[in-house]
């Protein structure tokens, strides 16, 4: 089958499904086919696969078809070729060709229906619903693999474990997603390479989602080997954005600084309209944990730029040049109009985190005082029931001193024993990745 | 009298000050805070936080 390496190729042919298939397709019944040949309830034995015919039969019947056995092996070979690239450009997040490569094959649809292929022919095109973001067809096509996964084979069976895994990583939760993805890659079945790739790099996202960045840089240097082989170079650019955010979190300026520079480079050349200006932002927002403000404010300004207005990842460049402003003292008009810009793009997103910034931002320029009131009411909360530990953990020293003021003794006791649990969850998150 | 009317000078450039003050803070709608709470348990939160994700869906 198409999924194991390529050294040595089987074709098998269905012959009752073909001959089903085409009699159907011609209008002919049972009956007229049968005649002369066989009988009709033998036919229908044949027409199912329960019984295989003998060769002067077989002839007689697809001879009446108008059909060469030779052909219909071709036929098989070329829908083999067909789903194969398909699936690898669905990888290789190669858009325009999926598309074409989608048209040709729902052409053929009901032929591959008649194959082996029909299994994975269900799994490909769900895979590629949840791509396109077709929610209606992913669901539709989700019911029909729960009907056929009793008839999916060991190596079918493995790839629907891929699916469910990315399932679980698109619905956010990760834990079930890095548990399905091991149970994958623990499978000895033979797949392609490509499908091992993937699954190290979403072990690698979903392990970064969750905080566990040095489990996810373990597996991100996986993928990235495979990519490298595979020459899938959007993965790779997609691979390292993940290291470049993992080596920031772990505070590894150094490696972070040796990743950025080729990396911004070369998505500048490659990948100007698609991740360029994201791959901007990560590196700006790197710099500014490392304090080196200007540089990482001519960075956002670039993205800014060439973002969408009021898209989310603009929203996610704003709020890091906002907050840099504020930190430099740089609330100059432009920056006045941006966080207005920011605060009405956060109520048409209807995006609470985005809000929560906007109100202690406008607070905060006015005064330092309501803007900490605003965080420890509102801000901080929903980030630490969010899990955005890195920001909560931002706004921890503001609050303490805030407290400290006051001279509010049990409050700060209190938010000292958070900053320090939130370190510790950063420490045993590491550990429990590995 | 002098005294009476530096006084109320005072006071009425004290309370333009202030007023200015207040009309420059800028306000909150408090329509769209409410829109917000109650979206609050409901609503999306950003998948990324600070730093954005490699798309992993056709970007449309």
């Amino acid at each position: 089958m198409l999924y194991y390496s390529k050294t040595e190729r089987t074709i098998t042919v269905n012959v009752g499904s073909i001959i089903k298939y085409y009699r159907t397709k011609k209008g002919l019944t049972q009956t007229d086919l049968a005649e002369g040949i066989c009988s009709t309830s033998h036919l229908s034995k044949i027409e199912t696969n329960m019984y295989t015919a003998n060769e002067e039969t077989l002839n007689m019947l697809l001879e009446r078809l108008d059909l060469r056995l030779e052909d219909e092996k071709n036929r098989m070979r070329e829908i083999e070729d067909l789903l194969q690239e398909f699936i690898e450009s669905l990888f290789a997040y190669d858009e325009e060709q999926i598309d074409y490569l989608y048209v040709q094959i729902s052409e053929i649809k009901d032929y591959i229906e008649t194959s082996d292929y029909v299994n994975l022919y269900h799994i490909y095109m769900y895979r590629y619903f949840v791509w396109g973001r077709m929610p209606e067809k992913e669901k539709e096509m989700l019911g029909i693999l729960q009907r056929i996964k009793t008839t999916f084979t060991a190596t079918e069976q493995n790839l629907y474990l891929f699916i469910q895994a990315l399932n679980s990583s698109f619905s956010g939760d990760y834990k079930a997603s890095i548990k399905l993805f091991k149970e994958f890659l623990d499978n000895p079945l033979p797949v392609s390479k490509f499908w091992i790739g993937e699954a190290y790099y979403q072990l690698a996202l979903s392990y970064s989602h969750i905080n566990q960045h040095e489990a996810s840089v373990i597996y991100a240097k996986k993928a990235s080997e495979v990519f490298e082989k595979e020459s899938n170079w959007k993965r790779l650019i997609h691979t390292q954005m993940i290291l470049g955010i993992c080596y920031m979190e772990l505070r590894l300026f150094t490696e972070a600084t040796a990743l950025y520079k080729p990396l911004v480079r070369n998505s500048r050349i490659f990948f100007r309209d698609s991740v360029y200006p994201h791959i901007l932002s990560n590196y700006a927002r790197c710099l500014l944990t490392s304090k080196e403000y200007v540089k990482a404010r001519k960075l956002m300004e670039e993205a800014l730029e060439l973002l969408g207005k009021g898209s989310e990842q603009y929203m996610v460049v704003l709020l890091n040049w906002l907050e840099s402003g504020l930190k430099i003292d740089l609330i100059t008009e432009e920056w006045e109009r941006n966080l207005d810009d920011f605060h009405d793009f956060s109520l048409n997103l209807e995006n609470k985190y985005y809000f929560y910034y906007a109100v202690y931002l406008k607070k905060t320029q006015f005064s330092q005082v309501d803007g900490i009131k605003y965080a420890i009411k509102w801000l901080y909360p929903y980030l630490i029931k969010n899990s955005y530990y890195q920001e909560a953990e931002e706004l921890l020293p503001g609050i303490i001193d805030y407290y400290s003021e006051k001279e509010d003794s049990e409050k700060v006791i209190y938010y000292y024993d958070q900053w320090r649990e939130l370190i510790q969850k950063e420490r045993s998150y590491n550990e429990e990745g590995f | 009298m002098k005294k009476a009317f530096k006084t109320l000078l005072t006071v009425s450039f004290g309370a333009a000050i202030l007023f200015a003050g207040i009309a420059s803070v800028p306000s909150v709608n408090g329509d769209s805070v409410e829109k917000m709470r109650v979206n609050v348990e409901q609503g999306e939160t950003p998948d990324s936080g600070k730093v954005i994700y490699p798309p992993d869906k056709r970007v449309s």
